[in-house]
Order: C-alpha cells, then structure tokens, then sequence
C-alpha cells in the first residue's frame, strides 16, 4: 500500500502536512465535545481513508457562511458541525467504496460582508449563493449555512444543489448532526447526478421529510445517514468512474446518462491514489 | 402535534421537540392570532443571535397584517444590519404605500441595509403602481447576448392544470401583493431548473397593456420548482416602469433583490413585444428571452442560455 506521504501527494497537499487538518480536512479531531447526538462519528481512522483515496473519490471545497472576521463560526459549535457532517457523509460513501478525498474548508464568507447568505431564505437565494463565488475545479462547492427560513407548515428545506451540479448548500442544523451529515451527503448524490428515490425511505436519495413520514420517525429523530443506493446507483457511480479512468471503457462506449463526466467538479474520478 | 403555547415556546426556542425553522413555519400556516407578536419578540431580541432574528423578520415577511408591517418596521429601525436587511426586503413584500417614507430613511444608511431599503421601496413603487422609487436600468453593453457558440435551449410549454394550481397555491404562501392570473402558466425548463411565470392578474385584462405605459407596475413572479420539497418559490420578480415613447423598461431582479434580468417592451395595443437579457455581473450566465405578452398570453420565440457563467470572485 502507498505510503501516507505518497496518498498526501496525490491528493495535492503539502509535504509537511497535518492529518487532522489537511488529510481529513477538519478544524479539529474528533471526539467532538459540543456534539452530543448519538451516531455522531467518534473516532477517524486514517487506514479507513487511506483505502477510501485509492478508490473514486471526491473532493470538496467547503465555504463555511456567515463567519466572523477571523474566519470562525461564533460558536465553536458550528465549526464542529461542520467536521462531523463531513465525516459523516464520508462514512455513508464508504459503504460503496467511494471516498470523500481531500477537504479544502478554509473558505468562509465573512458576516461582515453584509451578502446575507448566512440565512437562506429559499431555493433561489440558495442558486444565488452557489453561483456567487469561484473555487477551483477540483473539487465540490459545499456551502454551509446557519440557518434556512422554512415557510412551509410540512416541509423545510436543509439543502440545496445547483443546476448546474457543481455545488451545493447544507444548512446546520440546530442539534442535528446526524441530519445535517445526511443532507450533505443527499446533496452530494444530487451533485453526482442523482435524483430522488422517493419510493424507498431508505435510499440517501429520498427527500428527508419523505423518508421520516414514511418511517414514522418524527420531527426530533433523525433519519439513519445510509446510501441505501440500490444496484443501478451503485454501478452508475463506479462505470463513470471506470469510464473516465479509462478503464473497461471501450471507444464509443455511451456515457452513464446519469453522471455527468463533463462536470469538472466530478474530475476526482479520473484520480486514484 | 403541538399545542399553541408549546408551537410558540418552539418558536422561542424554548421547546425542542421541533426545530425553529421548523416552527416558524408552522406557526406561519397556524391561526394563532398572537403568530406575529412571537415572531416580533424573536425579532426583536437583542439576545437571540443575529440568524435566528433573521428568521423572524424573514417570516413575517410572509404575513400580510398591518401588525406583521408595523412589527417588521420597528426591526428595520432598532435590529443589527443584517437582520434590518432581512426586515426591510420582508417589508418590500407586505408593506403599504404608506410604509415608502419609513423604508426610506434607512437609504443612506450602509450596506446591506441600503440596498435592501431601495429594492424594499422599490418593490412597493411598482406593486401600486406609484412614480416614485425607480430602480436603475442597465446600459445594454451590460446586458450581452447569449453566444452562439455557448448556447444551450430553454425548453418553453405550458404547465399542466394541476401544475398551475401547485405553483399558485405555493405562491399564496409569498405574498406579493398581487393577484396571479391563473393557468395556463408558462413554464421555461433549462437542465434541472423548471421556471413558471406567474403574471399579475390586473395586468392581464383589456386596456392594462397602455397602462405599462403611464404608470411602473409588478408585471410577473417567476417561480422556481424546489428540488428537496414539493413547492415553488419566487426566482424573479418582474418589474416594468415607462421608458420612452411606447416602450416599457423592464428589470427582473432575482429573490434577494439581486439585478438580474433586464430589458424592454414595446407596446402595440394589446401586444407587448419584449427582450430580456440577463446582466452582465459575476456569476450570472448569459441568457435571452424574446416575445410576446397579449392579453395574459405569453408567447416566447427565443428563449436561450448560455453554458458558461461569467467568472465569480472566490470566497475568502
């Protein structure tokens, strides 16, 4: 097996480099104090995430919104919440061998900036906020947000992708890791090219409320953060991941109808560490 | 199921059996005749943190009382910025004439709270239709055209019915102050993103096209389809002012009050000849809608976008 150095290089980081904050990607290791919820991941193993960036993975670019100046959520809370999602969302694409590889989560959009993106107030301010800003074309654009206004009596939404599968936005939920860890993760099978599997409460693809009034979980419970991903979505992932490696792609192959390979911020399929 | 002092402590964040958003938005669909004065004293609590007063003030936006306006006026006045942005662009919404003079005072104050001022009276302007409060139109170097090479179609039909209703049974949910005229609707659908417009009833009848011409009015609410519920929720709000002789400025600013879409309308009788263009700005992606508008009939003969956005700056 390569080396943790030699992964490091693949994945683009610095030769000195710190395992916490540059190869998982987090402000700080778990366990996360702040974060009391059960199923909330406790520990990181780094033989875990090793194998994981051998296989197709992707990458993410995390812009937290609605930061102080100095570049931190005011509670501490936040920025935990926004380690453990990730770390979430790794553990529900592990189960089909599909890692989440580097994580660049430096970016944040100050709240002094006065763009009122920390609090979104629908879909549209959500496409308004993945459009405004550029980050580089190796990875995902995951925005994550304080708050997102809900006028709806049944339904609020937590997380949003744009048209155009390049990024998307998770709300952090109050007291809610595991859901928030869920959305990203729901949002990241939208991001691959995904839509809702609405008939089976247990696919990530199936929308949250949904999913909780078919289990009959309430409000307060959270929905279990797993794929579920049925054969077909599984082998969708893994073909366009062959496919752009060039692996068993043969000339004039169709392209999967479902991935994109055109989306550049799909171009982690072509690396394997 | 809550009761109302439970639903209300939710909303306080005082009971966490549902979450606040969650509340808020069933405190909104209640008939709890106190929803506003929770939703102000949430508002107005300098101790809860800058978001969750934003919540608030986003929320009354979404109830037409005189009590919601007067509230959401008060949070202009006395909140942080970020929230008396939230409470002013909530006020453009429901706010009466009235409500103009006191938006206006807050335009000389910084940004954000400014510019939300102007889109805030602005809205109100056009939705009675007053001379006042224009927004500014873009010069057309700012509003390109879709390159050819860059093009991808826009998809133009008409919404099923039921589709109809959805949409304006959604919309009753983010009042504009308008009465939509009902189906057919017109739906655009580029990729993943369905569009509807939505039109204002008035503006749809015998003799409303030469008013385009005398007084600015809120000609349409574009609805976009949401992708994680079912719903939609306004993507564009469509404003026309009189331009120059027989044609009609148009601006489409998004959601947020952002410019977005901008063009114009020339008016031959009952026939309004429009050319939409999206601005020029980071982030924005080419687009170009041309046709007509008769009687409550859109007709759309070009509808393009490009694939290519324009550059946006990186966050910090």
């Amino acid at each position: 097996m390569a080396s943790l150095r030699q992964l490091a290089g693949c994945l683009g980081l610095p030769s000195a480099f710190s395992l916490v904050r540059d190869f998982f990607g987090y402000a700080s290791p778990p366990p996360w104090p702040k974060l009391t919820q059960d199923n909330v991941p406790t520990r990181l193993s780094v033989l875990t995430q090793a194998r994981l960036v051998r296989q197709p993975h992707l990458n993410l670019h995390v812009v937290r919104v609605g930061t102080l100046d100095n570049g931190r959520f005011a509670d501490p809370v936040d920025e935990q919440q926004v380690d453990a999602a990730v770390q979430l969302a790794r553990r529900v694409f592990a189960e089909i061998d599909v890692g989440i590889g580097r994580v660049k989560r430096s970016w944040h959009v100050p709240l002094s900036k006065g763009t009122g993106f920390d609090v979104i107030d629908d879909e549209c301010e959500a496409d308004e906020l993945i459009d405004a800003y550029d980050l580089p074309q190796d990875g995902i654009k995951a925005f994550f947000v304080l708050d997102w206004s809900c006028s709806s009596a049944t339904s609020c939404t937590v997380g949003h992708t744009d048209g155009d599968k390049d990024g998307c936005v998770v709300e952090l939920q109050d007291g809610n890791t595991v859901g928030t860890g869920r959305a990203l993760a729901h949002e990241l099978g939208h991001v691959l090219g995904f839509g809702h599997e609405n008939d089976d409460p247990s696919n990530l693809m199936c929308q949250g409320g949904t999913a909780k009034t078919a289990l009959g979980i309430s409000s307060d419970q959270m929905i279990p953060a797993t794929t579920g991903f049925y054969d077909w979505q599984v082998q969708a992932i893994r073909g366009a991941a062959d496919f752009l490696a060039g692996e068993g792609a043969p000339p004039g192959m169709p392209v999967d109808v479902v991935l994109d390979p055109t989306n550049p911020a799909l171009a982690w399929m072509y690396v394997r560490c | 199921v809550l009761r109302r002092e439970e639903l209300r402590d939710a909303v306080r964040g005082r009971n966490d059996r549902v979450p606040r958003g969650a509340a808020i938005g069933m405190l909104l669909h209640s008939d709890d005749p106190e929803r506003e004065a929770v939703l102000g004293s949430v508002a107005n609590d300098a101790r809860e943190s800058a978001q969750k007063r934003s919540l608030a003030a986003i929320a009354l936006g979404h109830i037409r009382t005189s009590q919601a306006e007067l509230l959401l006026k008060e949070i202009a006045q006395t909140a942080p910025p970020s929230v008396a942005a939230d409470a002013l662009r909530s006020l453009g919404r429901v706010g009466s004439s009235a409500t103009i003079a006191s938006i206006d005072a807050h335009v000389a104050a910084d940004e954000p709270v400014a510019g939300a001022a102007r889109y805030a009276a602005a809205l109100i302007a056009h939705r009675f239709r007053l001379p006042t409060h224009d927004l500014p139109v873009p010069a057309a170097t700012e509003l390109p055209d879709v390159p050819s090479a860059d093009r991808c179609p826009v998809d133009v039909d008409r919404t099923s019915e039921a589709e109809a209703r959805a949409v304006l049974a959604a919309l009753e949910d983010e009042p504009y102050g308008v009465e939509l005229a009902p189906a057919p609707l017109t739906r655009l659908r580029c990729g993943t993103d369905t569009h509807v417009v939505c039109l204002n009833r008035e503006l749809t009848a015998l003799g409303a096209a030469a008013t385009l011409l005398e007084r600015k009015a809120l000609l349409a609410l574009v609805a976009l389809r949401a992708r994680e519920r079912d719903g939609y929720s306004v993507s564009y709000v469509v404003l026309a002012r009189p331009l120059a002789e027989g044609t009609v400025a148009l601006l489409a600013p998004r959601c947020t009050g952002r410019p977005a879409l901008a063009g114009s309308a020339a008016v031959s009788g009952e026939r309004l000849h429009l050319t939409l263009r999206a601005i020029d700005r980071p982030g924005a992606r080419p687009l170009a809608i041309d046709g007509t508008l008769e009687l409550g009939v859109i007709t759309i003969t070009r509808a393009a976008t490009g694939a290519t956005r324009r550059p946006a700056p990186a966050p910090e």
